[in-house]
Order: C-alpha cells, then structure tokens, then sequence
C-alpha cells in the first residue's frame, strides 16, 4: 500500500488560490482516475502529488516523507510528452542520469522497458519520428525505469487514436497487476470505467468525491460529479 | 586571366609564404573560436537557464556587439595592448597573441547569442521532465548544451567564419608583420595595394573555399541535427 497524504495543501498562483486547502489521504495502490473539467486543478494535484510541484502551504507527504525529496523515485507521463532530442532508447536512459547502475546494467533495463511497451525494434531511432501513441508508451518506459511505486498521468491518450489507446491501456493494466500505482488524470469517463478502481472528482481546486470507481459511477453523491457525468460541466 | 592561372599556379606550388599566411590565419582564428566558444557556450547554457538582475541587460549587450565593427575591437585591444595601456606590460602587440585576444572579443558576442538562441527551445521543452526527475543543475546544463549540440556547432562555426574573414581588428593589434603576423585577409588588403594580385588572388581563392567548407559544415550539422528535432506538438 502507498499512502501519499495531503495536509492542508493549497497551491496559488498571482494571488489567486488554485488548489485547496486539501486534506486527503490517498492510497496510491491500483488505478486512481482523476475526473473533473478543464481548470478543475486535476493537473495541479498531480503534480503537488508527485512533488514536482512545490506547494504554497502545507505539505504533501508518501509513505511519510515528504513528496519533494523522494521525486526522483515516481514516474510522471505529461499531456503534452517530452521528447528530448535523442533515440528512443536514450529518452529512457535519461531516467537513469543519476542511478549509480552500471552502463550494462542501465542498458539492459531500457531494453527491458522498451521490450515490455513494444518499442524495442524503435530504440535507436530519433524520438521525435514516433508517432503521438508510441511516445506515450516511451514516456511510461521513461517514467517505470527508476521502479517507482506510483506513476502519475496527465491526460496521457487525450491525443491517441482508439487502437493506441487500447494498446497503452492494456499496458497501464499489465504494469498495475505487478504492483505499480497510477493516478491518472482524463477526461474520458469511458476510461476511468474501465481502468479504474478509485476515482477522485475535482471542482474549482477541491475534492468533491472520493470513493472506489463502482460507488462513483453506479451512485454519485455531488451535484457537481452529477453535472460532470450528465455532461452539463 | 593571366593572374587567375597564376594564382592557382601559387596554391598549388606550396609557396612557403602563402602556406606561412594560410597556417597562421587558421592558428589566431581557430584559438580564438576555441578560447570564445568555451566561455560562450557555458555562459550561455547559464543565461538560458537562470534568471537573475541584470540578464536583459547583458543579452542587449552581447545581441548589439554582434554587429561591432571589427576595427573598434580592435582600437579597444590596441588601447588596452599599448604600452601605455593597462596591458601594455605584457607586450603582447603586434603579436599573434593579440590578435587571438581581438577575435576573441568579436566571436563570444555572436557565440553567445547564438547558444542562448539555441538553448532557448530546449528548456522550454525540457524544464517540466528536468524537475519531474530533480536532475541537478550540472546535469542539466551538460543535458540541454549536448541536446543543442547540432545548433551550438553552427554558432560556433559561424565564429569561425567571422574571425577568418576579419581584417580590421587584426590590422590594428597585429600590425601585418610580414612573417609574424600577416594574416590572409590583411596580406589580401597589403598586396592588392601593392599591386601584386597573384598572391592577393591566391588568398583570396583560399579564403573562399575555407568559407565554403565551413559553410558547407554549418548545413551538414544543421541537416543531422533536424533529425532529432521535435517538430510534432
């Protein structure tokens, strides 16, 4: 079990608050979707959650340390991904910077990652030819490299064809059954349907909903998460 | 006619006055680029990187002596060089030294702006992985230089250009010293007023195919380069 835990968390920006104040204590373990509409401040909470994000007040802590210092140690897969100007394999490897792994040994772990998202035989090619669905699988290669317990995910196939979709879920699916956590932020109710057993719904920088993915869908308590799956938000 | 066929005739007899001259140009100008793109490079991965008073200031400064004259550069040097200047006890005029010391002044500004430039792409796209990851600052800088290394080689070949072609500042701090410090363009400039063409012209040849190789290098650099270059939003 990972509990990452919110205390008193707010985050704000040109005087405005844009998250919190949370306090929520989040068992990070399986598929955690984050729903809610644009501006909802989903993004915001993944990044306070992950630590990349320092916030105003209070503090987010995992398994009782404090996010900021453990980053290094969680994946974090971007809407917009990062391909930084080199191969595939070393778009991975880059992870690793700071590993004190051996060459062979860091050589053969992208091999690994790349082998398990199917990207193998496009290793030493320019990251920037791959197509929008497979630097997605590149960046959950990238963000699984260092094993960390929790990856979070901002809208990753929100520009993926159905087909790739599928293939990076049945990935995500594969990754969780061996004991990784997501916390996956998307737009698409769909997906959190099927891949998701918790589900928080965000409003205006808060919490409205926190409950397993069968109670948020079959009995919905807040009138915002009402409106959101109705459609009118 | 005549003086063309003469002149090839002079390159291709390995005169050893014109190969002294050719030799010498390379030597001021290749130290010059690398003494300029050393603490260009580095100072313009810390420009791009860190903000801090005074950073506008110093990019208006460096973007306006891009378009120095060479001769000021060269008056600044000669003052400084003179035996009355503050340098002057070093006895470095009319040497190949101070020549170095004036080309260098004139590469760094186009060096600089150029990495900046260069630089600027790369951490617009890298900083958000960079702080996911807690890549410490070193890191980073050695990441985004060798990422922009396809641009950063056009900057500093460009330097290169510029210092071959550069008559003004060399004329003054070196003082075109037949046999110490006489340069391909000064000799172009002394000869052609003496009339004598066939050297003038066999330089001036020499001048254009170096100016051709290093233009021929910039697109060849800037063609691998595009290969890794995100063009897919």
């Amino acid at each position: 079990m990972t509990l990452i835990v919110f205390h008193k968390t707010t985050y704000d920006a040109d005087g405005q608050s844009l998250v919190g104040p949370l306090n929520i204590t989040l068992d990070a373990t399986g598929v955690t979707a984050l729903l809610g509409h644009n501006g909802a401040g989903k993004s915001l909470f993944l990044q306070l959650a992950h630590g990349m994000l320092r916030p105003t007040d209070g503090r987010v802590e995992i398994d009782g340390q404090d996010v900021r210092e453990t980053r290094r140690s969680r994946g974090f897969i971007f809407q917009n991904n990062v391909l930084m100007r080199r191969s595939v394999a070393q778009n991975v490897a880059f992870a690793l910077a700071t590993s004190n792994m051996s060459a062979s040994q860091k050589s053969e772990r992208v091999d690994e990652l790349l082998a398990m998202v199917q990207l193998r035989d496009r290793a030493d090619q320019p990251a920037a030819l791959l197509s929008g669905g497979e630097a997605q699988r590149m960046a959950l290669a990238r963000a699984l490299i260092n094993e960390p317990n929790v990856v979070m995910m901002d809208e990753p196939t929100s520009s993926m064809d159905p087909s790739a979709t599928a293939q990076f879920e049945a990935i995500v699916t594969a990754v969780k059954s061996a004991g990784v956590g997501f916390i996956w932020a998307t737009h698409d109710r769909a997906q959190a349907q099927r891949c998701a057993d918790q589900v928080i719904f965000m409003e205006q920088g808060k919490i409205c909903e926190d409950s397993s993915a069968e109670d948020f869908f079959r009995m919905t308590r807040s009138d915002a998460a009402k409106r959101y799956l109705n459609g009118e938000i | 006619m005549d003086v063309i066929s003469k002149s090839i005739q002079l390159i291709f007899s390995g005169d050893h006055d014109l190969l002294q001259i050719v030799l010498l140009s390379l030597r001021v100008s290749f130290t010059a680029t690398f003494i300029a793109s050393s603490l260009a490079i580095p100072f313009g991965a810390l420009l791009t990187n860190y903000d801090f008073t005074g950073k506008r200031a110093i990019m208006v400064v460096a973007s306006a002596f891009m378009a120095l004259p060479p001769v000021v550069v060269g008056l600044l040097v000669y003052l400084m060089l003179s035996r009355s200047g503050p340098l002057g006890e070093w006895g470095l005029l009319y040497t190949p030294s101070a020549m170095i010391i004036a080309q260098t002044m004139l590469i760094f500004p186009i060096v600089l702006v150029l990495t900046v430039e260069a630089l600027k792409p790369i951490k617009r796209d890298y900083s958000h992985l960079m702080n996911a990851l807690d890549v410490p600052p070193m890191l980073r800088l050695r990441t985004m230089i060798w990422d922009a290394r396809f641009a950063i080689y056009t900057a500093v070949l460009a330097g290169f250009g510029r210092a071959l072609a550069e008559v003004g500042a060399v004329i003054l701090v070196g003082g075109n010293i037949n046999g110490q410090t006489r340069v391909m363009t000064t000799t172009i400039a002394l000869e052609s007023s003496k009339g004598n063409l066939e050297l003038a012209l066999a330089l001036g040849l020499v001048l254009i195919l170096l100016a051709l190789i290093v233009n021929a290098a910039m697109h060849g650099v800037a063609r691998i380069g595009q290969r890794y270059q995100v063009t897919r939003q």
